[in-house]
């Protein structure tokens, strides 16, 4: 079934949840009398469904987290030692 | 170590460090492979880390992954130049192609109980075929699960935007996993 630009919008809103509790009741009837509107908010929860199964594994590796807080660790210094060296005049080495 | 730095550290391992799977799984879709999004994310961490004093409070997920999708844009710019296109131009193609959409009986509805029976990964290559304006906002919302507000906010475009994007990736997919329907 096609539906209409705006009709395609409050669907999605609707699968979700972002519309106002009210125009979800009124879209629900509409799904009511219109078994084509309800067909194409399943079709999305059940690509939903299949986009967020198994990922579980999908995380980055250990060595992401030791890499990352290498680089950070190398930039904080890096900051701490150029506040040093615009440290006070009066701690300056003159000579 | 000044006491500046352990603070910047504290902010950063509070604020950024929590969000780190997430900022994986979206850099990978955006790279397309995990060892690409390995180095967006580390240098998206050092950009946290940088401007961790300008985090104001509010939604570090929020913040994070907009760091991370930034340096995913640089690097893509840098390196797969060819990925990034003009948005403006595609979210006028997809309004006009909604519009014309509209009342053409062209594009079967694949039935839900199809889709369930489809091999995740088939879902997943369709999602992976997606130009980027449309990938990312399906990834944000499906996978992150960002609300349209959010997703706004992470890609700095206006909610009627997200919407428009959203809309389309999703009839996109359907329309793809219908062809590859024998």
């Amino acid at each position: 079934m096609s539906v209409s630009e705006q009709d395609e919008l409050i669907l999605n809103a609707y699968l979700d949840g972002e519309l106002a509790s009210i125009e979800a009741a009124r879209f629900e009837q509409r799904m009511a009398k219109q078994p084509g509107l309800a067909a194409e908010v399943d079709a999305r929860r059940a690509l939903r469904d299949r986009l967020r199964s198994g990922f579980a594994e999908d995380v980055p590796s250990d060595d992401l987290r030791r890499r990352i807080m290498a680089s950070v660790d190398s930039a904080g210094e890096r900051k701490a030692s150029s506040w040093r060296d615009r440290g006070p005049r009066w701690q300056r080495r003159s000579w | 170590m000044n006491v500046n730095d352990q603070t910047d550290q504290t902010r950063f391992a509070e604020v950024f460090l929590p969000h780190l799977v997430d900022a994986f799984r979206l850099a990978r879709w955006i790279a397309g492979n995990r060892a690409d999004a390995e180095d967006i994310v580390q240098e998206a961490s050092l950009r946290a880390f940088k401007g961790i004093r300008t985090f104001s409070g509010g939604n570090t997920r929020a913040w994070a992954l907009t760091i991370v999708r930034n340096a995913s844009y640089s690097w893509l710019a840098k390196n797969r130049p060819s990925m990034v296109v003009l948005t403006e131009d595609l979210d006028q193609r997809a309004r006009e192609e909604m519009e014309h959409a509209a009342g053409d009986d062209d594009v079967p509805t694949p039935e839900a109980a199809l889709i369930a029976k489809m091999e995740a990964e088939e879902v997943r290559n369709a999602v992976a075929a997606l130009p980027l304006p449309f990938r990312e906002v399906l990834v944000l919302r499906e996978i992150h699960d960002l609300d349209y507000r959010s997703i706004a906010d992470v890609i700095q475009v206006p909610i009627g935007t997200v919407m428009s994007r959203l809309a389309r990736a999703r009839k996109l997919i359907l329309a793809a996993l219908q062809e590859s329907t024998p």
